[in-house]
């Protein structure tokens, strides 16, 4: 790695585009990422669970909102973190950004499956079903199952740069379903509640509650973060088993042939 | 704190099987991801470092590459 003769070298953003260069700084990150985690979400859950009052229409059930909302969220946000680090990856052809895409991607349909997973938990005892074709329910679903036609598709193919620029356009076409599931309960009408922060009015929470939502949102991100740059070392290791640096690290003794 | 007593916490208004459902399905999840990325860790090292030996026993197999970034 030669150094760069235009400035500091942390000062270029393409510095860590090169999978040898990030994988040392993702394998720094991961402690700090996952203890935020795990702080944010003891301390949401127990403003949630412990603290906030019980809700005037749904009593102690509303409680599973402060983890059906950071999943849900997740599941979308993550599928946008997948979508531009696939326009990176056919703009700028950098390599790490489809492994960043592949490496959210299971992450990603955790949570839209956990989303669904708590929304149907909660469904039942106050709409008295688990499931319903909603518009938000059913546009949900089909985020969930575009996670698994990229992680399908992606692993499908076995040459990395094509499994790369494939699972790039499905991520790219597919996102188009988040700005559909975010606005369907305003564009129709049906079972699901609208949100209950929105862009315009604010929160429509009680201050506890809202509190411990954001704190269980933030652990959520926390979270998919760290994963995400566990995954992506991985990644990165496999595809680069042959190289020199990868050796280094192993420890496997140069050949001397 | 909000709740008198333990047994109020764990039924949540006779809607515990459902919330303490979620919690628990998202705590197992969540453990049950991070296990399987140790355990991928674990198995693609194991790989690196056993086509390495191989290719010490047999050094006509293709070299390792020169090429880092």
């Amino acid at each position: 790695m030669k150094p760069h003769a235009d400035g500091p070298r942390w000062l270029n953003i393409f510095h860590f585009a090169s999978p040898y260069q990030f994988y040392p700084l993702a394998g720094r990150l991961i402690p700090l990422f996952a203890t935020l985690a795990v702080l944010l979400a003891m301390a949401g859950l127990w403003l949630g669970f412990a603290i906030a009052p019980a809700d005037a229409q749904q009593g102690e059930g509303y409680r599973i909102i402060f983890l059906h909302v950071p999943t849900s969220w997740m599941a979308m946000l993550i599928y946008v973190a997948m979508a531009f680090w696939s326009v990176m990856h056919l703009i700028l052809r950098t390599r790490l950004s489809a492994m960043m895409a592949q490496a959210l991607a299971p992450t990603g349909a955790l949570m839209a499956f956990l989303s669904l997973f708590t929304g149907a938990l909660w469904g039942k005892p106050m709409w008295g079903t688990w499931w319903v074709w909603d518009a938000r329910l059913t546009s949900m679903l089909l985020l969930f199952f575009l996670y698994l036609g990229f992680i399908a598709l992606t692993r499908s193919i076995d040459e990395p740069d094509r499994a790369d620029k494939a699972g790039s356009v499905l991520a790219i076409v597919g996102v188009f379903n988040v700005p559909v599931i975010y606005f369907s309960v305003k564009w129709w009408n049906t079972l699901h509640q609208g949100a209950s922060i929105s862009m315009e009015k604010g929160s429509t929470m009680a201050s506890t509650m809202l509190i411990a939502m954001l704190l269980m949102s933030l652990a959520a991100w926390m979270y998919a973060i760290t994963t995400t740059l566990s995954r992506v070392r991985n990644l990165i290791l496999q595809r680069e088993a042959r190289t020199r640096w990868v050796q280094e690290l192993l420890a496997i003794p140069a050949n001397k042939a | 704190m909000y709740w008198n007593n333990l047994s109020d916490f764990i039924a949540m208004g006779n809607h515990g099987v459902y919330v303490w459902g979620s919690f628990f399905a998202c705590a197992a999840a969540l453990c049950l991801e991070w296990v399987l990325i140790k355990s991928q860790r674990r198995n693609i090292v194991r790989q690196i470092r056993r086509s390495a030996t191989i290719q010490q026993m047999n050094p006509t197999s293709p070299a390792v590459s020169k090429d880092a970034s």
